[in-house]
């Protein structure tokens, strides 16, 4: 290549390089081109999901819809102003949020995407005898068999009790201790949720550059203030930016914690139980002796 | 009038051959490129911590500049692949006939380790295959004291089977443990061509301007119009004694006998070398290259205190000329050895090495910048521009592929709370994504240059699918960064704290 080449093809890119450079960087801080051709500030939406596939509205437009395997989007080009945002998905309970979008600034939010009709299985106190293991059947009547998954749930409940009456804290952090988890004591990573005189609060007890969109003080704050009696609480499966509350008529609703811009979704997920515990992605709850759960994974 | 340069200059190995205040100008020399890299490495965290949505915007800067840098690179890629397949098609031996060429000889130094018989034998093979007079040849086989005995057994039975089909053939063996070198090619062929001075062209009474010096290393296989292509080159040449004389080389004796990953490290440096013939300024020789026995007499051969060879004594003629000294591209190729092994691991292991070893080049720019603060016979604009070359090449090569693949996250893990609700950081991910993406469409022109650089299958081999040598340019990112700039920053480092590397010979292998 001769160097009179060379050197065209050096300023040429560099003329490119100086002219994309300017437009990328105010196209990546949120300034758009509008209709009658004025610069302006725009702001965004970011949608984390749980579910892939979900669709989001402003105001009622379809905005941007995601693919099969996209959990995460990103609405651009949003004039600053009030909107109405919704998630949608088939199968599942629409997500609404009025939220304020400020210019160059993203809001982002982290819908809670509940199925509408959510699949509870039955957890057998015994095994079935057909299921039952044949060597330990005897000449008499046989003895029905524990089932392991029931007992463990009731295990579960049981090391919960015992957590929370414990004199003796058992954590290795003060810290920790300090916050007394029971039922109405939740403590999921650095998020603490209670249950104070019917009022749910959230703290957040990590550090205040760690704070996450949802919860946007470092203070104390009150998220969730029902008419009906609050019976106990947890965190939603797999979540901490949910909760699960029942109330004293023995209803289970999933309540989201993000309480910015005035809208707090929360969902009925059980009409009754007695008492419900959640470990993992797992929900299992009582009615009376009988153990339901309703597996949150997929 | 210009103070005489001091001609001891020329040899300094490292730093801690000098005292008082040249070697602490020497010092900060070898400080200098490992003191950028790192510097440059922190500042993207803490500025990543502290300025994060300035630090996001450089990051979108640097993403573009990337790209175009890139596609100017590609341009010269594609250049030298159109000159090389043009020269390949030129039948030299009959554009010599407009030269008188007949007292030209060629000197091929081949210095070898403990290298396979047979890898030996294919080399001496492929030089005699050459269409080029074979009694113009000189050959030498450079062994190392050091080895042992098999290697001289071998050696003698090369000896025996094509000395006389050469016009000179000798054996040379590097004693072991002389003072003051490091066992290495340097030492080993500065020995064989003193030898070879004294023993051939002395005795015979061949002009020193009439020999042109090769030197290979024992895997080099020559294409059969190289020397005729060399001695045009040569001949043709305005200042034939002041210039080096550069081939590319591709690593194609094993490449289907290689893993993917060492054959995408092997092409990327023969790309490199490809992108590097069309700057001829930026050039310095490089692995296999050739220079005329009087020049490289006149500097008193290969440095032997010192690793990179290869690419110092184009500096020492550098020097000696005061600046007047130039590498020639060829833009014609030689075949060399990919690194491989026993084993998948093994392989990665002599990549590695062989990678830091290359990078550990960068010993030359100490050398380069104090002979430059003793040497005033060279313009002040010649030395900052090769100084600005040095420290961009350097700097690129340990730090690029970690701001691009690997820093360019750091805002968005460390900016904090305020930072992650901008625009800009939101963005941040998507228009890296993006740009990376329109980078990576130049591996496209890169996947055909490789393939049209390989040679036929042979027959004795499974057919390997072409979709795999298309597809496995995507290992690119990896393989620059484990491959490129962590071996480089391995070496800077290195160099930096003083703990200079010593020769690394890389173990050769091919499979039956």
């Amino acid at each position: 290549m001769t160097p009179k080449k060379q050197f065209r093809y050096m300023l040429g890119l560099f003329a490119v390089f100086l002219i994309v450079i300017p437009l990328i960087i105010l196209y990546s801080s949120g300034y758009r081109l509008s209709e009658n051709f004025k610069i302006v500030k725009t702001g965004g939406i970011f949608i984390s999901n749980n579910e892939s596939g979900a669709s989001v509205l402003l105001n009622g437009k379809l905005k941007k819809s995601a693919g099969i395997l996209d959990k995460n989007m990103l609405v651009q080009n949003v004039k600053p102003g009030n909107y109405t945002v919704k998630v949608e998905k088939e199968g599942y309970r629409q997500w609404i949020k009025y939220i304020k979008v400020q210019e160059q600034l993203v809001e982002v939010c982290f819908p809670l995407l509940v199925l509408s009709e959510l699949e509870s299985e039955e957890i057998l106190r015994y095994i079935p005898a057909e299921k039952a293991d044949p060597k330990k059947k005897g000449a008499k009547r046989p003895k029905p068999e524990l089932n392991d998954e029931y007992t463990d749930v009731i295990d579960l409940v049981k090391k919960s009790k015992k957590l929370s009456e414990s004199i003796f804290p058992i954590w290795n952090s003060r810290e920790i201790a300090a916050l007394k988890l029971g039922p109405m004591r939740k403590l999921k990573g650095k998020v603490f949720l209670s249950n104070e005189k019917n009022n749910v609060y959230v703290k957040w007890i990590g550090k205040k550059d760690q704070l996450p969109f949802f919860i946007n003080t470092m203070s104390k704050k009150l998220v969730f203030s029902p008419d009906k009696t609050i019976t106990a609480i947890d965190f939603y499966p797999n979540r901490d930016d949910s909760f699960i509350v029942s109330f004293d008529d023995g209803s289970l609703h999933a309540v989201e914690i993000d309480t910015r811009f005035g809208n707090q979704n929360s969902y009925r997920i059980v009409k009754y139980c007695s008492s419900f515990i959640v470990q993992n992605e797992m929900l299992f709850y009582f009615i009376g002796n009988k153990l339901y759960s309703i597996d949150f994974s997929s | 009038m210009s103070k005489e340069y001091i001609y001891e200059n020329y040899r300094i190995g490292k730093g801690d051959e000098l005292s008082g205040r040249d070697y602490l100008l020497y010092r900060f020399y070898e400080i200098l490129p490992g003191f950028l890299s790192w510097l440059t490495i922190i500042l993207a965290v803490v500025c990543s911590y502290l300025i994060p949505i300035y630090t996001a915007m450089f990051i979108i800067a640097f993403d573009v500049f990337w790209l175009l840098k890139t596609a100017y690179l590609s341009l010269h890629l594609k250049a030298n692949w159109k000159r090389i397949k043009e020269h390949m098609s030129v039948n030299w031996t009959e554009k010599l006939v407009h030269f008188k060429y007949d007292h030209i000889y060629h000197m091929i130094m081949l210095p070898f380790y403990k290298e396979d018989e047979k890898l030996i034998d294919k080399t001496l093979k492929s030089l005699l295959d050459c269409e080029y007079n074979s009694k113009r040849l000189i050959v030498v086989l450079a062994a190392e004291e050091r080895a042992g005995e098999e290697p001289l057994g071998i050696a003698d039975r090369m000896k025996e089977k094509y000395g006389k089909l050469f016009g000179h053939f000798i054996v040379t063996v590097h004693p072991d443990g002389i003072e003051g070198e490091m066992a290495g090619k340097g030492s080993n062929i500065s020995y064989a061509a003193e030898e070879a001075r004294k023993l051939i062209l002395d005795k015979k009474k061949i002009a020193y301007d009439d020999v042109l010096v090769s030197a290979f290393d024992i895997d080099t296989v020559v294409y059969s119009q190289y020397f005729s292509c060399l001695t045009w080159m040569f001949l043709a040449n305005e200042k034939p004694y002041n210039t080096s004389f550069q081939p590319v080389p591709v690593f194609n004796n094993n490449i289907f006998e290689a893993p993917a990953i060492s054959r995408v490290v092997a092409f990327s440096g023969t790309f490199w070398q490809m992108v590097q013939q069309e700057r001829q300024k930026r050039m310095a020789t490089f692995s296999s290259h050739s220079v005329p026995f009087s020049t490289l007499y006149k500097v008193g051969y290969w440095q032997s205190n010192m690793v990179s060879e290869d690419s110092r004594i184009f500096w020492n003629c550098y020097m000696k000329f005061d600046g007047d000294y130039i590498v020639t591209p060829m833009a014609y190729p030689v075949s060399m050895d990919a690194p491989l092994a026993n084993s998948f691991w093994q392989t990665m292991k002599n990549i590695y090495k062989q990678q830091q070893r290359w990078a550990y080049g960068v010993e030359n720019f100490a050398y380069v910048m104090f002979n430059f603060s003793k040497n005033k016979n060279i313009p002040k604009w010649e030395k900052f521009k090769i100084f600005a070359i040095n420290v961009d090449g350097y700097w690129s090569l340990a730090t690029n592929p970690l701001m691009i693949f690997l820093l360019g996250w750091l805002p968005i893990i460390l900016g904090g709370r305020e930072f992650n609700t901008t625009m800009v950081s939101f963005s941040l991910p998507y228009i890296t994504r993006d740009i990376m993406m329109i980078t990576m469409s130049n591996l496209i022109l890169s996947s055909m240059v490789a393939v049209s650089l390989m040679p036929s299958i042979p027959e004795t081999k499974k057919r390997p699918k072409k979709f795999y040598h298309i597809i496995q340019w995507l290992l690119v990112p990896f393989t620059i960064t484990i491959f490129g700039a962590i071996p480089a920053l391995d070496a800077q480092t290195r160099l930096m704290f003083g703990r200079y590397m010593g020769f690394w010979v890389t173990p050769k292998h091919r499979s039956e």
